[in-house]
């Protein structure tokens, strides 16, 4: 569970890539703020998955 | 967890109970987001009530689809205000830990775990929070000796692989000279080994994969470069059968950033250039197999092969991304023998780091890449 947070060391080891396809859940991209306001008119909390494409 | 758990039909269930964000914390409109809640690692999962922006819960790394589900399902009562009792006390470690308080994280931490019923489903998250607080205080030998303990009163579910290798990691991080770093780390390393031979508890083939890792690091902390080397052997195994079973490009591209990390380590670097070839057919706007495929010729005394390489990733990546990348550069051009080139990339790429928004400037990747220009002096 614990992930490294050395970037240099993460280019080497990270298991993150970029977009995948089939996702069950609608995510929205990187858009902090409109999650935000969805999240309010529709009275739901935001998960927010934070990673890095290293 | 974009490849193996967001694509789990099961967590469909969840879909209109919250808005989901995914964010990559290296472009530039990430920023905004991350002067709210700066990250400490990758992945981090967050559960935010919009009416006050602020997170109900932190999750340090990743999860399962069981463990997703346990903190959705957690992270959804504590917005609504709805816990009591057991879930109160862990609302609160959520709390804590997310407010980076984390002496009364591990309090609260260990307080619950003595508390709770040992089959009680919280538990084993309560137990992940509260190692995870010893880590920030660098709280070593504690960390390694709770995870120890714990061991012997988790069920095999996630949670145990997930303290397994954060004992071990901490047991490392004992200072050299203190008595009993031998034997603890030892005990874990014998756990996660049994737990490699078996595989009986329900974690992602990068999970495993991170256990191969932490195993072989034990191994070279004790100096046992033999025993390293043997388990490297198998962790690339391991790693070739689990890429031959993808069912994309995308997620076969999961597991080359460890292999080639086996492969460097086992000084077979020329074993990872196929794949990565692969891999940059399959995603030509990736700018991750051009950097490893650096590292590999970079390894391979391919220097010329190495600069294409660097400038094909340099050319897709944007944001923090790319110091990575130049500092590999730098290194390339230093072993080609062109010591001014090497000093000019690390120049720009000190220069790029200061250009980037507050948010996502990495004090540690600019002393890193400082120490490395010095070095060339």
């Amino acid at each position: 569970m614990k992930s490294l947070s050395c970037p240099a060391a993460l280019l080497a080891l990270s298991l993150s890539t970029g977009a995948f396809a089939g996702e069950v859940l609608p995510f929205l991209q990187n858009d902090y703020a409109a999650a935000v306001v969805k999240a309010k008119a529709k009275g739901v909390p935001v998960f927010v998955d934070v990673w890095a494409p290293w | 967890m974009r490849a193996y758990v967001f694509t789990d039909a099961s967590l469909k269930r969840y879909a209109g109970r919250f808005v989901w964000l995914s964010m990559d914390t290296e472009r530039a409109d990430a920023a905004p987001f991350l002067e709210k809640f700066p990250v400490e690692g990758w992945p981090t999962l967050f559960v935010i009530d919009p009416r006050t922006e602020r997170a109900a819960l932190t999750w340090p790394g990743s999860a399962t689809v069981a463990q997703l589900s346990r903190l959705l399902e957690d992270g959804e009562r504590a917005v609504k205000g709805s816990v009591k009792g057991l879930d109160a006390k862990l609302a609160a470690l959520d709390q804590a830990f997310t407010q980076k308080r984390h002496e009364e994280a591990a309090r609260l931490g260990a307080k619950l775990a003595a508390e709770a019923p040992k089959d009680w489903p919280g538990r084993p998250r309560a137990v992940g929070l509260w190692i995870n607080a010893l880590f920030p205080l660098k709280q070593w030998e504690p960390c390694a000796k709770t995870a120890l303990a714990e061991l012997e009163k988790l069920p095999r579910i996630a949670a145990y692989a997930d303290v397994v290798n954060m004992g071990l990691g901490c047991a490392g991080e004992i200072p050299k000279e203190t008595a009993g770093r031998a034997q603890l780390l030892e005990a874990l390393e014998k756990a996660a080994v049994d737990l490699l031979e078996k595989r009986d508890v329900p974690v992602a083939a990068d999970d495993y994969s991170g256990m191969f890792m932490s195993v072989v690091n034990a191994r070279e902390e004790r100096g046992d470069e033999e025993g390293a080397r043997a388990m490297t052997e198998s962790w690339a195994r391991y790693l070739e059968e689990q890429a031959e079973k993808a069912p994309s490009a995308e997620a076969r591209t999961v597991f080359d950033s460890h292999r080639l990390t086996a492969y460097r380590k086992l000084k077979q670097p020329e074993k990872a250039v196929t794949m990565l070839q692969d891999a940059e057919k399959a995603l030509p706007e990736d700018f991750n197999p051009p950097a490893r495929l650096a590292l590999a010729y970079r390894d391979m005394g391919r220097f010329d092969d190495a600069l294409a390489a660097s400038d094909r990733a340099l050319a897709r990546a944007s944001g923090p991304r790319r110091l990575g990348i130049l500092s590999t550069r730098a290194e390339i051009q230093q072993k080609k023998g062109d010591v001014g080139a090497a000093k000019k990339t690390l120049d720009d790429a000190l220069a790029f780091a200061a250009t980037l928004p507050r948010a996502q400037q990495r004090q540690g990747t600019v002393d890193s890449l400082k120490k490395q220009l010095e070095g060339l002096k």
